[in-house]
């Protein structure tokens, strides 16, 4: 929590994408701020930063340049520090078995 | 006075044969005793008494003794002897050789003793030249004078020396006849002739363990049976009493307990005058002979049951001659007759049929030469049962020894063989006849042993290969083979033999140049009626050409086969680079549309104060535009994936599918009021989604082409068709489908476009009438294709449509 608002950590490459969610955070009427990574290192790489800056949540979308969804939420979820992040993944993708698979193993 | 004594003195001398003449004539005066006229009367009446006795006699008289004796006397005296010396002698002097033995007993009487007695008594005597060993018996008694004094000694005595000498033979063999008794093995014992034992011998008595006392007399009742006792009393009693010889056996009791059989002769001794004056018998133990008897009677009773009932033909044939002794019921049989007939009879009169074929001699042979004989198939012409027969024996003839290890008889042990021959020639003939066919096809032929070996070719084999009759047999055709092709031509020709089934097999055979070239074997087992292989025929044809075009042919097929996989495979790569690039293109194609569609909603949403009416409605077909574009790629989408999509067929209840349809269309149907009934559908393998793709876009469909003036009515029915009642092509003949109609109450369509409407991107409607992609149906289509199934329609205008699916209710296909 930073003045009240919470810290929520957005992944994903497409500035579209980044756009639409940012105008519905505003909707919504939720009181939180949002930091946008790009690709998959990039959000490896805030994650491991400085503590005070890890989010509260995280949406992740799947498919990132330089590291995926999958990978990044591999990654997580078998790092101590992150492992209780609660995450979100959004996709574009139709496909059921991603879903399943992604329920699978977290 | 004359001192002749005259005849008329009765009182002296009267008669008395010689000696009385002699006595008469006699000059007594020269003896002690005087003148004959001078005598005392006692001695006179003595002399008379002597002379006068036809027994025989002898008188001493007077203190000298003086002898007189009578004619039956004088025969004792016989010739060159005392007689008639000594008539009128003194004792003494005329008998000097036996006066030491005599002088005591002549005392004793002179002394007043009285008579003696002697029987059988040795009393030698001069006679005939020599001393003689006579036997006596006689008496010396007293013969008394007027003062009754004894004036002399008369004798009257007898020769025994006979009946001594008979008696002492009789006692001498009588004693070699015991020593000989108490030797011979047997019992034995000696009866007077009215039965009574009075000897036994030693043998008797160690055997009983009696005593002569115990025995004698009628003592041996006591070691008999006491129940077969009065039989052998009675038979004994009777022997004695007709004086026949007794002959019994019977059992007697040992010292140590053992009885044991007796057989028991009892002879009658007679006299010269066939008095019978003993008995003689002999107890012989035969109780080992009985037992040897009873065994062998035992054992020839078991030899002839075991012959009677021998599965073998079996007779015995006796005697020089060959008189049938026995025939067992087997052998009956063979000879076709009835054991009366035949029994008893030498065995070629018994059975005439028989003669003439040789056995008489090979009987003789062995009968004299003890050489067993033994004939294998040999043929013999026999009338049994009253028909003439020739029959098949195999038989032996044995000779059979007697006790005495001399050959007495012939046994003949034989089995028929008539059906085993008569067969044999019947394969044989028919072995002869199968080679003349085989010689006569224009294939080679062959036949085997059951065990596989070669037992013929036919001539051709032999012009072929150029192998020889010999060299082929056996395994020798395996030469002929091409080496390459040898090892698997035995093992199939093993497998066939081990398992009885006919072979096929091709293999390459050298010709006689070395050439090779491609054979066809064909082989057969021939069986029996039991089942059991008799033998082995097969053909080899040369089939090269065909085989040259086969191996041809194959080669062609296998490349052109290649070269449809590959092309196949090629296909399979372009496919899944199609899958992957529709969907990734379907995917990256739908996100701008995404993007397009959000942004124009927030700027219709957002800037709706700003925008005009015109602007409003362009911006507003901008969207349905872009929507449509979203549609159609998902429909796109939807389309390469029935394609592509992992075939998972499932076998599923249609019922159940199209219900679940009708469930998510529930909007729709209800927006319309339709009304959407499902019948009878099978269960079928099917991809679930796929099929309810094809539900959905054809109940859609139905929905959306209704006009507003009725209701929607959509029936589902199905059942179960064959292939070939439809006339379809793309059904087959011998497959059961079931065939789903749809039917619906909608716009319908020209029966002409009825192929058409199934065509990608086809609408027979403009986009302002019904919306639509003309994907819908291409995908129904494809998904009933994937299936293996069709897809037909069949509607006119504003009555309707009816979809046709038929679909593979493939549980089982048609077999009859």
């Amino acid at each position: 929590m930073n003045n009240g608002l919470h810290n929520l950590l957005l992944a994903d490459d497409d500035p579209d994408d980044c756009t639409f969610f940012e105008d519905a955070l505003k909707a919504s009427l939720v009181p939180a701020t949002v930091h946008i990574v790009n690709d998959g290192l990039e959000l490896m790489q805030y994650l491991k930063g400085p503590e005070d800056k890890l989010p509260e949540m995280l949406f992740l979308d799947l498919n990132m340049p330089k590291k995926s969804g999958f990978e990044c939420l591999d990654e997580i979820k078998s790092n101590e520090t992150f492992k209780h992040l609660p995450v979100i993944i959004f996709s574009t993708s139709p496909d059921r078995n991603n879903a399943e698979s992604l329920s699978r193993s977290s | 006075m004359s001192s002749e004594l005259s005849r008329n003195d009765c009182f002296f001398i009267a008669e008395g044969g010689e000696m009385g003449e002699l006595t008469r004539t006699k000059n007594w005066s020269d003896t002690s005793l005087g003148n004959a006229d001078n005598w005392p009367q006692s001695l006179k009446t003595s002399v008379n008494i002597i002379l006068n006795t036809n027994f025989p006699m002898f008188l001493w008289w007077g203190p000298e003794l003086i002898c007189f004796y009578n004619d039956a006397y004088r025969v004792s005296l016989g010739v060159q002897g005392k007689h008639p010396a000594i008539l009128g002698m003194k004792a003494e002097e005329a008998w000097p050789e036996i006066w030491p033995t005599i002088k005591p007993m002549i005392d004793k009487v002179l002394a007043g003793d009285g008579a003696n007695w002697n029987e059988d008594s040795l009393i030698p005597i001069f006679r005939n030249g020599s001393i003689e060993d006579v036997y006596w018996t006689f008496s010396y008694s007293p013969a008394y004078d007027e003062e009754c004094n004894v004036a002399g000694v008369l004798v009257t005595c007898t020769e025994t020396t006979e009946k001594v000498g008979t008696l002492k033979k009789l006692q001498d063999s009588e004693e070699r006849f015991r020593m000989m008794a108490d030797n011979i093995p047997n019992l034995a014992g000696m009866a007077h002739a009215d039965g009574a034992i009075y000897w036994y011998n030693s043998k008797w008595y160690e055997y009983t363990g009696t005593t002569p006392a115990e025995m004698e007399g009628w003592g041996w009742q006591s070691v008999h049976d006491q129940e077969k006792l009065p039989g052998v009393l009675a038979e004994w009693i009777d022997s004695i009493k007709t004086g026949h010889p007794f002959e019994m056996t019977f059992p007697l009791k040992g010292a140590d307990g053992r009885i044991g059989q007796f057989l028991t002769r009892v002879l009658p001794l007679r006299n010269k005058d066939g008095i019978i004056h003993q008995w003689f018998g002999t107890n012989t133990d035969i109780t080992k002979q009985l037992e040897t008897e009873n065994a062998v009677r035992t054992s020839e009773k078991r030899f002839r049951e075991m012959i009677a009932q021998a599965p073998v033909a079996i007779s015995v044939l006796r005697g020089e001659n060959f008189v049938l002794e026995s025939v067992n019921t087997k052998m009956l049989e063979i000879m076709g007759k009835a054991k009366e007939e035949i029994i008893d009879k030498p065995v070629f009169e018994a059975m005439p049929d028989a003669a003439g074929q040789g056995f008489e001699e090979l009987l003789a042979g062995v009968y004299n030469t003890g050489k067993p004989f033994i004939g294998n198939e040999v043929l013999v012409s026999l009338v049994r049962n009253g028909k003439p027969e020739e029959v098949f024996l195999n038989f032996v003839y044995e000779p059979l020894y007697d006790n005495k290890n001399r050959i007495d008889g012939v046994m003949a042990v034989a089995t028929e063989v008539t059906e085993q021959v008569l067969a044999k020639r019947k394969l044989q003939e028919g072995a002869d006849r199968l080679k003349m066919v085989l010689e006569s096809l224009p294939q080679m032929a062959w036949t085997t042993s059951p065990a596989g070996e070669a037992t013929f070719f036919s001539d051709n084999w032999h012009l072929f290969t150029g192998q020889s009759k010999e060299a082929a047999l056996g395994y020798g055709w395996t030469k002929a083979l091409h080496p390459d092709y040898k090892d698997a031509a035995l093992k199939a020709w093993q497998t066939a033999l081990a398992t009885g089934t006919p072979i096929e097999h091709e293999y390459k055979v050298l010709n006689s140049a070395g050439e090779a070239r491609w054979m066809w074997v064909k082989g057969t087992p021939m069986k029996n009626d039991k089942g059991d292989i008799l033998l082995w025929v097969g053909t080899v044809t040369d089939i090269n050409e065909r085989k040259i075009f086969a191996t041809e042919l194959e080669k062609q097929v296998s490349e052109r086969t290649a070269e449809l996989e590959s092309k196949n495979n090629e296909l399979g790569r372009t496919n899944k680079e199609l899958e992957s690039f529709a969907y990734i293109a379907g995917h990256d194609l739908q996100e701008p549309l995404r993007k397009i569609r959000i942004f124009s909603d927030q700027i219709l949403e957002g800037e709706s104060a700003t925008l005009s009416a015109g602007g409003k409605d362009r911006f507003d077909r901008m969207q349905k535009a872009a929507k449509r574009m979203q549609t159609l790629i998902d429909d796109l989408l939807a389309y390469s994936r029935t394609t592509t999509a992992e075939k998972k067929f499932e076998y599923t209840d249609m019922n159940i599918l199209a219900s679940e349809v009708k469930e998510e269309l529930r909007e729709e149907l209800k927006a319309k009021n339709a009304v959407l009934e499902i019948q009878s559908l099978c269960s079928l393998n099917i991809i679930p989604f796929q099929l309810r793709q094809v539900f959905y876009n054809l109940i859609s469909n139905s929905i959306k082409f209704t006009p507003t003036d009725r209701n929607p009515r959509i029936d589902i029915k199905g059942r179960k068709i064959r292939g070939e009642d439809m006339d379809n092509k793309k059904l087959s003949s011998d497959r059961i489908y079931c065939h789903i109609s749809i039917t619906d109450n909608g716009i319908g369509f020209e029966d002409e476009y009825r192929h058409k409407i199934f065509e990608l991107f086809q609408r027979l409607n403009g986009k302002a009438e019904y919306s639509g992609t003309g994907i819908g149906l291409a995908i129904v289509k494809k998904i009933i294709e994937n299936h293996e199934g069709a897809i037909t329609a069949t509607s006119a205008l504003d009555e309707g449509a009816t979809f046709n699916i038929y679909l593979p209710a493939d549980e089982q296909k048609i077999t009859e």
